[in-house]
């Protein structure tokens, strides 16, 4: 009883600013957003699809959504399945470098993204790539996945692996027919996390997207929060739209949370490595 | 649908007929007050005041073709100029404010227009000037954006009080000002120093004293470390002390100050003629009772100092330059479109300053609000103060005052260490 | 008892890691050499200038550079272990609920950490602003409200506030994951053997699930000295320049200050003062044990 009472509290508190946010977003808040007075009314006002409006005449929307379907394959796909793969050498295997394997991927740890992001950009280019290649390439590569992965999978025993080796399966075939179905939770998760990753790089993509067909929601709507500021003010940055932009913080976020419904049926509850009985 | 196609179809034609093409990095539409959302001239429809110049300039200069590339928008930030610049593809032509682009207005990078263009004929000599480094120009000025003391009449009328005329709007008169506001209730004005932006409202006060950032255009150093900076300092800090200001100057910044003033609780405040319409859309939307009226004066000016000079900033376009001779002509061609559009015409009825002939002398027969004449005439009368904004270093240097200013309001250093640091940082800067 | 023909499992295991490596080298190892080298030059990418390691010598006298270094410490005392903490709680308590609530529960939880850039800043703006909730909360019961974001250590606080909150929901999902695929058997053999609730999680559940925690609480390490965006919205820094991490530092000298030259060895000094931390960290657990 105490414990949901405490996670509904948590949730409460939690969940509130965002129920400020989709609340505000219903009403054109005219103000830079920079106290709660601006977005808590006691007497409530009228309710308003306007901004929801303005939204949708953002030029391209839908080339914005589509480019942004595709960063989330992009950032998804790959990286579960190469850095899959590297975990599960890891894990499975013993080989004489596998420790200076393991110092090179932790040491991309210690490397931040935004102090690197330049010469990410310059090596990318010199390498002819534009665009959401451009994007795509350089985010493959994840540590922290490597290492979640490799976690999980050295909870697998290693029966099933040499069973299945016995019966003649290559590498390959085990890691997407025997591991990666028994760790449906994790790689459910983290497609998760790399699709919120794809969405938000508000950054990376935005360096490599120059042209207005090419950007992605993230970009593309933020951007649109200043033209629109720059409706009421001159001066870049001041978002005297507010509610406009509250209602980009809730279109950008619908996408994120869509897939983690998706993908919640399989890291919840979902298959256990209660498979077989050592 | 079709302007996609056409876009697809330009840059197919641009690939097949080896049409020259150039670029043009830009910073998004100029939505002012009154630009129509669309054009129709000649059949074409326009959606975005570049698309219509960039229209104008292929008719004019067949065979060649415009690529709109749109730079990041967050303020202080240059990006996507930045990442094109490392990875040697820089744009054509950028237009952006003078100070971000301050660092592309050397030799090796800038194409000086006026070896191309008549550039006399179409640009007004200040801001011809401002676009000069070294008595060379190095780009075209687009609009000015002037800001002064705008002035909530509403609580002047309260305690009874009319403003001076300009050469007796004194600091001391200020001061006395504001205690009157205070009894009634409002601070004169707010301070704040949580980042540089828009910091020239409050650099304003040392040029009330008879401070300045730079002696003459000589950008080896600063001069900010003068008695008379002491004096303004120590002045912003009454204000502080007496209550006068807003508190706790350390977590307000330029939005949370233009708030207070849009909502009726700072009397007086520097921003932009654009910047009231905030307030009108509070009042709109009832979050202010009704709409005050205002006005707009100069800075005050410390006593026996000259009237105070007013801040102002402009947009520029840059060019890059090549071997290639007849490439420049092109560039230098695109950038007089993209500078002298109608952009420069709107952004004047909205309250900037344009610095196009052409636009000037259309508001002068259309007429524009009367705000804009207050402001030109301090402008005529007092001049302008120098920004350092065509220094490469002008973020930089921006960013060091603000955190002393930090210090300084909380007691913790005195206004002369506040100077001396400064002083010692900013010219360390100059020197690389 | 891993497969230990050391010659083809070395080959089978390259064949595996090549294409992670060729990427690896594509985003991590020529992009760093690349940072090697600008570390030398002066450039804002339109004049350049060769200044051997006179950006070295800099930084050793810039002392909001160093600053940060304590800073960011001060973030990960401050910062991880109370997110270790909840996280597990949380997802103790959640991990036991009916598969919808949980995943209503952990979608609320997540929440904070799905929004991005501006929002988050003026959400937490909201709360520790002037006119923010806690200044009203303060206010509503005769307390004076506490200027959260123009003192430095209570800007601090409200930093580490907020990335608290955006760091647990993201842990709770990984957690849940690991704690659901805990064999229900082990659960069902503790309670016929008698075992209370509490036992049985201290004793089945901690054990399983150490390593994840371990490992989340050195990536949310991580994580916590990369983050620079909230910081570059709700303080720019300061006040006293007092919330300014290392990556902040770098990220404003590289994008505000245009000093690519001197941000790119600001980096590598970062990396390099990292790895010896956690080396030195290693050794000292070598020696221990």
């Amino acid at each position: 009883m105490i414990k949901r009472a405490t996670l509904i509290m948590i949730a409460i508190i939690m969940g509130l600013p965002f129920l400020l946010m989709l609340d505000g977003s219903f009403q054109t808040i005219l103000g830079t957003g920079n106290n709660i007075g601006s977005v808590i009314r006691i007497i409530p006002r009228a309710v308003t699809l306007q901004n929801y409006r303005d939204l949708l005449k953002t030029p391209f929307l839908w080339l914005l959504a589509i480019n942004s379907a595709i960063m989330v394959a992009g950032y998804t796909i790959p990286a579960v399945i190469v850095n899959g793969l590297v975990a599960y050498a890891f894990a499975f295997y013993k080989f004489s470098w596998k420790k200076v394997a393991f110092i090179c991927a932790m040491a991309t740890f210690f490397i931040p993204g935004s102090a690197i992001i330049i010469p990410r950009y310059m090596a990318g280019q010199f390498l002819g790539l534009r665009g959401i290649p451009a994007v795509l390439v350089m985010v493959v590569f994840d540590a922290s996945t490597i290492f979640v992965f490799r976690a999980y999978f050295e909870s697998i025993p290693i029966s099933l692996i040499e069973i299945a080796k016995i019966d003649g399966a290559k590498d390959w075939q085990i890691f997407r027919q025997v591991v990666l179905p028994l760790c449906a939770p994790i790689v459910a998760a983290t497609v998760v996390f790399r699709a919120v990753s794809g969405l938000g790089d508000y950054l990376w993509q935005l360096i490599n997207l120059n042209y207005a067909e090419n950007r992605t929601l993230i970009v593309g709507l933020y951007d649109s929060i200043y033209v629109r500021g720059m409706e009421r003010k001159i001066i870049m940055g001041f978002t005297s739209e507010f509610g406009y932009s509250l209602a980009v913080g809730v279109v950008l976020m619908a996408p994120m949370v869509l897939i983690f419904f998706l993908a919640s049926k399989y890291f919840l509850g979902g298959l256990t490595l209660g498979a077989v009985k050592e | 649908m079709k302007r996609i196609a056409v876009v697809f179809l330009m840059a197919l034609l641009a690939l097949s007929a080896g049409a020259q093409e150039l670029v043009f990095l830009h910073q998004g539409d100029g939505y002012y007050k009154d630009i129509p959302k669309e054009w129709k001239v000649d059949g074409e429809g326009f959606t975005s005041i570049w698309q219509k110049a960039i229209y104008y300039f292929e008719k004019a200069n067949p065979g060649v073709r415009v690529r709109v590339m749109q730079s990041d928008l967050s303020m202080g930030s240059s990006l996507t100029l930045d990442v094109l610049l490392a990875s040697g593809n820089p744009p054509d032509v950028v237009l952006r404010t003078g100070a971000v682009l301050a660092k592309l207005m050397v030799d090796s990078f800038a194409i000086q227009p006026d070896k191309y263009l008549d550039v006399a004929k179409y640009f007004t000599q200040s801001g011809l000037d401002a676009c000069k480094i070294g008595g060379k120009l190095f780009a075209l000025p687009t609009e000015a954006s002037v800001s002064t003391m705008a002035v909530n009449l509403d609580h002047l009328a309260a305690i009874d009080y009319t403003l001076p005329p300009p050469a007796q709007w004194t600091t001391d008169e200020f001061l006395s000002v504001g205690r009157k506001l205070k009894a009634s209730g409002k601070y004169i004005t707010g301070l704040f120093a949580q980042n540089q932006s828009s910091d020239a409202w409050w650099l304003n006060w040392f040029m009330a004293f008879g401070g300045k950032l730079y002696a003459n255009g000589d950008y080896s150093k600063t001069v900010l470390n003068s008695p008379q900076s002491v004096k303004a300092l120590n002045f912003m800090k009454q204000l502080l002390d007496e209550g006068l200001a807003l508190p706790n100057p350390g977590e307000l910044n330029d939005d949370i100050v233009l708030d207070e003033w849009c909502k009726g609780k700072i009397s007086m405040l520097s921003m932009q003629i654009p910047h009231t319409s905030i307030m009108q859309s509070y009042a709109k939307q009832g979050t202010i009772s009704k709409e005050f009226p205002f006005t707009f004066i100069e800075f005050p000016h410390a006593a026996g100092q000259p009237r105070t000079p007013v801040n102002t900033g402009y947009a520029i376009v840059v060019g890059h330059k090549t071997a290639d001779e007849k490439r420049n002509a092109i560039v230098a061609k695109l950038m007089l479109a993209m500078a002298d559009s109608d952009n420069q015409y709107f952004s004047g009825m909205s309250g900037n300053f344009p610095s196009s002939k052409a636009a000037l002398a259309k508001i002068a027969v259309v007429g524009t609000n009367p705000y804009w004449k207050i402001q030109q005439d301090s402008l005529s009368a007092n001049g302008t103060w120098d920004r350092g904004n065509t220094i490469p270093q002008y973020s930089e240097i921006r960013a060091q005052l603000f955190p002393l200013m930090q210090e300084f309001y909380v007691g913790r250093i005195d206004a002369q260490t506040v100077l001396s640091r400064y002083e010692k940082a900013v010219n360390s800067i100059l020197k690389n | 008892m891993k497969k230990s023909c050391t010659g083809r499992a070395g080959r089978r295991a390259a064949v595996l890691i090549i294409p992670a490596a060729a990427f690896y080298l594509l985003s991590f190892v020529i992009p760093m050499i690349r940072v090697i080298y600008l570390s030398f030059y002066s450039t804002n990418f339109v004049t350049t200038k060769f200044i051997g390691i006179e950006n070295y010598i800099r930084i050793f006298s810039d002392i909001d550079f160093i600053k940060s270094f304590f800073t960011a410490l001060v973030y990960t005392v401050m910062i991880v272990p109370p997110v270790v903490y909840l996280s597990y709680k949380i997802s103790l308590a959640v991990s036991s609920l009916v598969r919808r609530e949980m995943a209503i529960y952990q979608m609320i939880y997540y929440l904070p950490t799905l929004t991005c850039g501006i929002i988050i800043s003026f959400i937490w703006r909201w709360v520790f602003g002037r006119l923010g909730l806690l200044a009203i909360g303060f206010d509503s019961v005769g307390l004076t409200p506490i200027a959260w974001l123009a003192g430095g250590w209570t800007a601090r606080v409200a930093v580490s506030v907020a990335i608290i909150f955006s760091a647990i929901g993201g842990n709770c999902i990984w957690l849940c994951a690991v704690m659901l695929s805990i064999p229900k058997e082990l659960y069902e053999q503790a309670q016929i053997d008698g075992a209370s609730r509490r036992q049985a999680t201290r004793y089945i559940t901690r054990p399983l699930v150490a390593n994840t925690l371990a490992l989340l609480a050195f990536l949310t390490a991580m994580g916590t000295l990369q983050y620079w965006e909230v910081i570059y919205s709700l303080t720019s820094g300061g006040p006293f320049k007092m919330t300014a991490t290392p990556v902040y530092d770098i990220y404003i000298t590289a994008f505000n200050y245009s000093r690519f030259g001197l941000a790119a060895a600001k980096a590598l000094v970062l990396i390099i003062v990292l790895a010896a931390l956690v080396g030195i960290r290693r050794i000292l657990e070598r020696k221990a044990t």
